[in-house]
């Protein structure tokens, strides 16, 4: 018996399907394996600063929840600090505020700008200057010292608004 | 080239001598740096010291703290005139930046050929060592 009569008596199909499969599967893995291995690589090299990692510490409660801010209808609190804002900064603003509520608070700020960075936020660390510089991210005190939080009692108001 | 007369203006070389002024211009140059450039690594050999002119820096600690430098007159990369020669922190710019640069070697130099200067430079240096000495710190722990 010759050709595809003994392929077929022999299961051929099946088993050539069966070996396309296998090294298929194989190269999928192995190209997921690659494709990752810049982030495994990432975490390797901050496995230190991870396990070394602070425990969160208790959410100090806001002034607003000690004393009701006035609030003007459907705005923000009244008697709370402002923070003037260029219209790219208040969008960067957002952003920031995004990715600090993943990272919760404490937070460092390597870990914010890295995370900016990979979301493609424009001019990350300029962004950044100005968040501290407005007072938005401010320093944490004490046994935290050099690590960060969100001022949520501020009111941000575009610079736009105020010059008028 | 760099002059006496601007290095006074610093904040970190308040109460140097004009002939130590005159003598640090003479080794130091300025730099110019780009925002989201690194100037240097935590861990890597510390071989210049800098002084910022204008602009904002942060400095990047291994245990996840950071320091932001802003404006005139802040040291940066004391680590170059202190054993073992390596960064502490991780620099970046967070914006455009001018800095005075001086090669660690160069101020060796000029402390071996003048003592004075030599207990004045080190003296402020270990300021600038106590004032970030909570930032290395490794505990993080709320009491």
């Amino acid at each position: 018996m010759y050709g595809f009569d003994a392929i077929n008596a022999a299961n051929g199909w099946l088993m050539a399907a069966i070996g396309f499969t296998i090294v298929f599967m194989g190269l999928v893995v192995l190209s997921t394996l690659i494709a990752n291995l810049e982030r495994a690589l990432h975490l390797w090299d901050r496995r230190g600063e991870i396990f070394r990692r602070a425990p969160a510490p208790p959410v100090e409660e806001a002034p607003a929840a000690k004393s009701p801010a006035r609030r003007e209808e459907g705005g923000p609190p009244v008697g709370f600090p402002v923070v003037r804002l260029a219209d790219e900064d208040l969008e960067a603003a957002e952003h920031f505020q995004l990715i600090i509520e993943r990272l919760g608070e404490p937070f460092s700020l390597t870990e914010l700008l890295e995370r900016a960075e990979r979301l493609g936020i424009s001019h990350p660390h300029r962004r950044l200057d100005t968040l501290l510089h407005s007072g938005l991210i401010i320093e944490e005190k004490g046994d935290f010292k050099g690590f960060y939080r969100w001022r949520k009692d501020a009111r941000i108001v575009p610079s736009s608004m105020l010059d008028l | 080239m760099v002059s006496a007369t601007e290095l006074r203006e610093s904040e970190f070389l308040k109460g140097f001598t004009e002939p130590e002024l005159a003598a640090l211009a003479s080794v130091a140059s300025h730099s110019r740096w780009a925002e989201g450039e690194t100037l240097f690594r935590e861990g890597s050999l510390a071989g210049y010291l800098y002084i910022l002119k204008s602009g904002t820096i942060l400095l990047h600690f291994p245990n996840g703290r950071s320091l932001p430098l802003r404006g005139g007159g802040h040291a940066i990369g004391w680590s170059s005139l202190v054993s073992p020669f390596k960064y502490t922190a991780t620099a970046v710019c967070l914006t455009d930046a001018d800095l005075y640069e001086f090669r660690g070697r160069d101020l060796y130099r000029l402390i071996q050929m003048d003592a004075d200067f030599g207990k004045h430079l080190m003296r402020k240096i270990s300021g600038i060592m106590e004032e970030r000495r909570a930032y290395r710190s490794m505990q993080t722990q709320a009491v």
